[in-house]
């Protein structure tokens, strides 16, 4: 039985996402208040599958720790060895992850995944959400005992070395300890780049997966540059170069990402008859669509395909790995939020006059 | 979109660049000088980088065999001309370094080629006068300077002054041919060099769309102005020289 930790200052409140999360025999989910939690975490005397952390505890008496101050005393406690590795999931509204972290990239590194209650009431997200605290247990769990890169992802050498990437491999390097091991197999699952998810493999691919009869058949083509290693269940994911290099089997006239939405169609259409082309959203323009918009992401978890050629680049909150996919945000969401001073200022002044020419 | 070059295009290459590995420290070159090709651009309108590192060639079918690469490097010299498809100088020099080491020698090598821009009729920058052999605006040709120094010493084989015996056979180079090749900015230029050393690495950058974009435009920029002027007999002449009847 895999037993997760809710630390939260709400009691009523937690009990309630707690029963929302568990799944009867598998998975339980147990509130604790955060006081208790700060106590005995940290001394190792709770030994969780995992810990589901509020930002805000202030509601609960007497208490003066925050939850990204609790979870990097347990992170200490983990390098120390005094407390057992287990993951740490912040968990929070919205709103209060706004008013307490917004911009600050600080405590980014001690949470293995960023989970925010709002829309938890609703069964496919609670799904969602399921699933992935699965997959970071048992990323955690195959990080505490032998470990070998390779294996863990489920490549061979010459695979890795056309599909992986030095620079991670730099960073698995330094981990020593299972914590900073399994959070950074995380960082590789769930940020896009080196692998991808199925959204983001149906936007490269040019196709509006939810409306093609075909896109099971295509997926079973592309099982072998599926992701095949540790949590592969919890985490369907594709390897982005590997996609890539699929698509240079087909002989294209241009690389995958050069190629329109159309030609991408076209050539996928050959050998799949029941695909339907993408439409790119209006407020999105361009036809070569390769990532996602982060502002609608974060706003309303809405998935909106970005070319980049017509995206506003976004500066994140720290430096990314070379391994990562940059963050963009649609032309028409960013023209609505110029003043984020995250969005390149270049980018929006040359779209704005690019738009305007165009709207001539 | 920007139809002219600008030099903050090529921070936005290195961010492409620094994606993958083995164009990790042309990025990091790219990025530490970009402060000094802002101002370059701003003073004088000229882009001039001496020794970016690129991307080794792929090791295959090189010569001598079992030779091993070390590092290769880029320099340039780029200033935009009155038309922006006809820069008044886009010279580009790539240097190769390698060795062979044998159970009895080290001998280290050098390859060099570059793509110069000479207008005919007028006389070499280094004073050798007016050539006689035509010289197209825009040539490619193997050697250089750097060559020429590189290849004058007693330890140079083979050499007048070299110290071997017996009956050996060797190559040697001449100056020509000296091939008409399109006009580059530093954009384009990067991105060929990549491509003819590893088309591997080249293949990944090309799958990065925000790589691809920079190339796409800068092609659009130069080069679709210059093959559309190319239909005029006149700049036929000017490009190729006194090749064109």
């Amino acid at each position: 039985m895999i037993e997760w930790l809710l630390v939260d200052d709400k009691p009523d409140e937690a009990e309630q996402f707690a029963r929302a999360l568990s799944v009867k025999g598998m998975f339980v989910v147990t509130s604790i208040r955060a006081k208790d939690a700060e106590d005995r975490l940290g001394k190792g005397e709770l030994r969780p599958s995992g810990v589901l952390m509020d930002v805000d505890l202030s509601s609960e008496t007497g208490m003066r720790s925050t939850g990204p101050g609790m979870a990097q005393n347990i992170r200490v406690a983990q390098q120390r060895q005094s407390a057992p590795s287990f993951p740490i999931v912040r968990f929070s509204a919205r709103a209060r992850v706004l008013e307490n972290i917004g911009h600050d990239s600080s405590s980014d590194d001690v949470f293995d995944l960023k989970i925010e209650k709002d829309g938890l009431s609703e069964i496919a997200r609670q799904k969602v959400v399921q699933r992935q605290l699965f997959g970071v247990t048992e990323v955690y769990h195959a990080a505490g005992g032998e470990f070998d890169l390779l294996t863990f992802v489920g490549l061979d050498d010459k695979h890795w070395s056309l599909w992986g990437h030095l620079a991670f491999e730099r960073e698995m390097a330094n981990a020593d300890r299972p914590h900073l091991k399994a959070g950074r197999i995380i960082r590789l699952l769930v940020h896009p780049g080196v692998l991808i998810d199925e959204d983001l493999l149906a936007i490269r691919l040019g196709i509006d997966r939810h409306q093609s009869k075909s896109w099971s058949q295509l997926l079973d083509e592309l099982a072998p540059i599926r992701y095949s290693g540790v949590a592969r269940d919890h985490f369907p994911r594709w390897w982005a170069r590997g996609l890539e290099d699929w698509w240079l089997d087909l002989s294209p006239p241009q690389p995958l990402a050069g190629s329109s939405i159309e030609e991408r169609h076209a050539l996928l259409t050959r050998y799949h008859s029941d695909l339907r082309r993408l439409e790119m959203p209006e407020e999105s323009p361009g036809d070569r669509p390769w990532r996602t918009c982060l502002l609608t992401l974060e706003e309303r978890e809405e998935i909106i395909p970005v070319d980049p050629s017509k995206g506003v680049r976004i500066t994140p909150r720290e430096t990314l790995p070379p391994w990562m996919d940059p963050f963009v945000a649609v032309l028409g969401r960013a023209l609505q939020s110029r003043d984020d001073p995250r969005l390149d200022r270049a980018d929006l002044d040359r779209l704005s006059r690019w738009a305007k020419r165009g709207s001539r | 979109m920007s139809a002219k070059f600008d030099p903050q295009e090529l921070a936005d290459l290195a961010a492409s660049l620094s994606r993958v590995p083995e164009t990790e420290s042309t990025a990091q070159f790219l990025l530490a000088e970009a402060g000094r090709f802002y101002h370059q651009w701003k003073s004088d309108r000229l882009l001039r980088a001496d020794e970016i590192p690129i991307p080794l060639p792929r090791k295959k079918a090189l010569f001598p065999a079992n030779c091993e690469l070390e590092a290769s490097f880029l320099s340039f010299r780029f200033r935009p001309g009155d038309q922006e498809h006809l820069p008044s100088q886009a010279d580009y020099q790539v240097r190769v370094e390698g060795w062979l080491i044998t159970s009895s020698a080290v001998y280290e090598l050098q390859d060099h080629w570059r793509v110069d821009t000479h207008i005919e009729g007028i006389a070499l920058e280094d004073g050798r006068g007016v050539p006689h052999e035509p010289h197209p605006f825009f040539h490619f040709q193997r050697g250089g300077h750097a060559q020429d120094a590189f290849a004058n010493g007693a330890t140079f084989i083979p050499s007048a002054g070299a110290a071997i015996n017996g009956d050996w056979r060797g190559l040697f180079q001449c100056p020509g041919p000296r091939m008409p090749a399109l006009p580059m900015d530093p954009i384009l230029a990067i991105d060929f060099c990549i491509g003819q050393g590893d088309g591997k690495v080249w293949g990944r950058l090309r799958n990065i769309p925000e790589y691809f974009d920079l190339i796409e435009r800068a092609q659009k920029r130069l080069w679709q102005p210059f093959f559309k002027a190319l239909r005029e007999p006149a700049f036929q002449r000017l490009w190729l020289g006194t090749f064109v009847i």
